[in-house]
């Protein structure tokens, strides 16, 4: 039996429809095939903008902390020392694909104050890279003080026993660490220290030696004498004795003696905001209730001047203060703390109790001491 | 028999046998196909569904801690914290005083960054470096600058314009000076919302209507944001001001009901501005 092929489909040149079929649908197969594949590849690039952001975010951040925390030794505000300056901190490479990061400072007060925008900006490693910016305001550290710039330092020798101290002790002879003492902070001498162990800082021995230059005393007459009761002066001799009980509050200025002894116990007062210098050609002994400044060193200093190389001591049960006295050996006394910045040619801090020096001074190393302040809730993050 | 006058010849043709193979070995292909497809499609379905879970959490969580990074409890910008919403002050752009028009409560505003634009309810954060604290004063109005007067250039030497003036209200003149940092913010709350039968984790600005930030989240009781706030302590404290970390627990789950897939995470943020 055979099967009549039916009229009318007839096979013109023996062609079927397979090969057209398979060709159209290897073709609608092969767009839908780059249609996953564009899509594929447009997912897969924004699921890797958010870590691409992320790492931005935290390369600005780390940027930013890098910043701050080497602030001292950086000293990025010299960059811009005038209100209005403006100074790039170049692109910083991140370790491994951690990104980078830059730095824009500004001095934006008018001169009145001092104060810098810092805005810092992170970039991701990538090739996709992102960027994020962190801006903060901030207050540079105060100018190291010319003189200032130590807790203790003694031109011939330094000694603390029995005393936790913070701060940076110097020496341009020996330094020595006594009875369970110890520094937090940098020991730097033109001798030696003894012993480095008792020190968590960086000990130098062999230093340069500092210059302290004596002091010349003030012209004129001594005094004046400070108001209140149980003050006996004699404008004379220039000595001043302060016996009593009641607080003697030093108005703001200059004053000038060949003695200055405190007794009882009452304190030497300074005005918030005033500010003291006490010139002494003679002896200091403040065996009182010590001072009350409002925990300004800054605000009380004393200085030793003429020839005259007697002992100081201290033994005051508050002493925020700063001595200098280049040819006087400097001894501070006490269970109490001492805070501030003492220079003799020999200074002891002879008994228990902590000895730290103000930052205010500017001049501490290492740490956040002198690093810059962030002014609180000053940080703001912005990507883009 | 012969082929009544047809001549096979080059006559194309199929034949019933043909035919049938090419229907069978197409439904067998074209079935092969469409199984396939099918399969593919459910595969894609699911991995869209675990795609889409993991995206809601990811940028739930990303919103919630880029807010909450920047804020300062001490300085009052957590308003309100609760288990399930947050009101706090959003900070929108920072920028520095380098002008400050007092006759008219006005600065000029020194590279401004982010968004400084006239919305409902927008404040100003300013510095007072003498009160050494943040005073916040309402926007009347916000334009580029430069202005006039005072307002004119920056206070700086050198020919440097104000790139925005902002006038807050006040009745008792402006703090801050020269240099200060300033932020603009707008009060924004966080919370779960209910949005086609679906719960959301929405944003409403200045006491408006919530809108939706991302989602959806798992239904409560089983809710889709939990919040934790803790003090420097590391102890847990409901006073706003003392919030020094917080941790966010969120439970999303897919747009597609039916698929039910789930997936939740934990993130701690720490408060940048303490």
């Amino acid at each position: 039996m055979s099967i009549h092929r039916a009229e009318g489909v007839a096979r013109p040149n023996g062609d079927g429809f397979a090969l057209p079929t398979v060709v159209v649908v290897l073709l609608l197969l092969g767009v839908i095939a780059i249609g996953t594949a564009v899509n594929a590849g447009v997912d897969l690039r924004a699921s890797k903008g958010m870590p691409e952001s992320a790492r931005a975010f935290y390369a600005a951040e780390g940027g930013l902390n890098l910043m701050l925390a080497t602030w001292e030794t950086a000293r990025y505000d010299t960059l811009v020392p005038n209100p209005g300056d403006t100074a790039v901190v170049p692109w910083v490479k991140l370790p491994g694909s951690a990104g980078s990061y830059s730095g824009v400072l500004q001095r934006v007060d008018d001169g009145s104050a001092n104060m810098i925008a810092l805005t810092v900006e992170g970039r991701s490693a990538s090739p996709l890279w992102s960027q994020s910016l962190i801006r903060v305001s901030l207050v540079p550290p105060a100018q190291p003080d010319s003189l200032f710039r130590w807790a203790a330092f003694g031109l011939f020798y330094t000694e603390l026993n029995q005393t936790l101290a913070y701060g940076p002790i110097g020496s341009n002879g020996d330094i020595e660490f006594k009875s369970a003492s110890h520094l937090f902070g940098d020991a730097t001498a033109v001798g030696t220290v003894t012993d480095p162990t008792d020190v968590t800082g960086t000990v130098t021995e062999g230093a340069a030696p500092e210059p302290f230059d004596p002091v010349a005393c003030p012209g004129g007459p001594f005094g004046p004498p400070p108001p209140g009761p149980g003050v006996d002066f004699n404008p004379a001799t220039g000595e001043l004795k302060l016996d009593s009980g009641s607080d003697i509050t030093f108005p703001a200025g200059t004053y000038y003696f060949t003695l200055l002894k405190q007794s009882g116990a009452g304190r030497i007062s300074i005005a918030a905001g005033d500010s003291v210098r006490i010139y002494i050609d003679g002896q200091l002994s403040l065996d009182g209730g010590g001072v009350d400044n409002h925990n300004t060193a800054r605000a009380l200093q004393i200085f030793g001047c003429g020839a005259d190389a007697s002992a100081w001591q201290m033994t005051g049960t508050t002493n925020v203060l700063a001595v200098y006295a280049p040819k006087h050996t400097v001894k501070l006394k006490g269970p109490a703390a001492y805070t501030g910045s003492f220079i003799g040619w020999e200074v002891k801090k002879e008994t228990a109790g902590d000895l730290r020096y103000d930052p205010a001074f500017g001049g501490m190393a290492g740490g956040s001491w002198g690093g810059a302040k962030v002014v609180p809730g000053s940080r703001t993050q912005l990507s883009r | 028999m012969t082929k009544g006058g047809d001549t096979h010849g080059s006559e194309g043709g199929i034949t019933v046998t043909e035919l049938l193979v090419y229907m069978t070995l197409s439904f067998v292909v074209v079935g092969a196909a469409v199984s396939l497809l099918i399969a593919q499609s459910r595969h894609a379905r699911r991995q869209f569904d675990v795609t889409d879970v993991r995206e809601t959490l990811r940028s739930a969580a990303a919103a919630l801690a880029w807010e909450i990074q920047q804020a300062s409890a001490s300085r009052g910008d957590l308003i309100a914290i609760g288990s399930q919403s947050l009101v706090m002050r959003s900070i929108e752009g920072s920028a520095t005083v380098c002008a400050i028009d007092s006759l008219t409560n006005s600065y000029g505003l020194w590279q401004p960054l982010g968004r400084f634009v006239k919305n409902g309810g927008d404040s100003l954060l300013v510095y007072d470096a003498g009160l050494q604290q943040w005073v916040a004063h309402e926007i009347v109005n916000l334009k580029p600058g430069p202005g006039g007067g005072p307002l004119s250039s920056c206070a700086w030497s050198g020919p440097r314009a104000p790139g925005v003036l902002v006038k807050v209200k006040s009745v008792s003149g402006i703090p801050g000076q020269i240099g200060s940092p300033v932020q603009k913010f707008r009060v924004v709350e966080y919370g779960v919302m209910n949005w086609s039968d679906r719960w959301w984790l929405g944003r409403r600005v200045s006491g408006a209507s919530f809108e939706v930030l991302t989602g959806p989240l798992a239904t409560p009781p089983d809710s889709g944001v939990v919040l934790h706030y803790y003090d420097a302590a590391g102890a847990a404290t409901a006073v706003s001001t003392s919030v020094h970390r917080l941790s966010l627990r969120l439970r999303a789950e897919s747009q597609d009901s039916l698929a039910e897939r789930r997936d939740s995470a934990y993130a701690t943020v720490f408060l940048r501005n303490q």
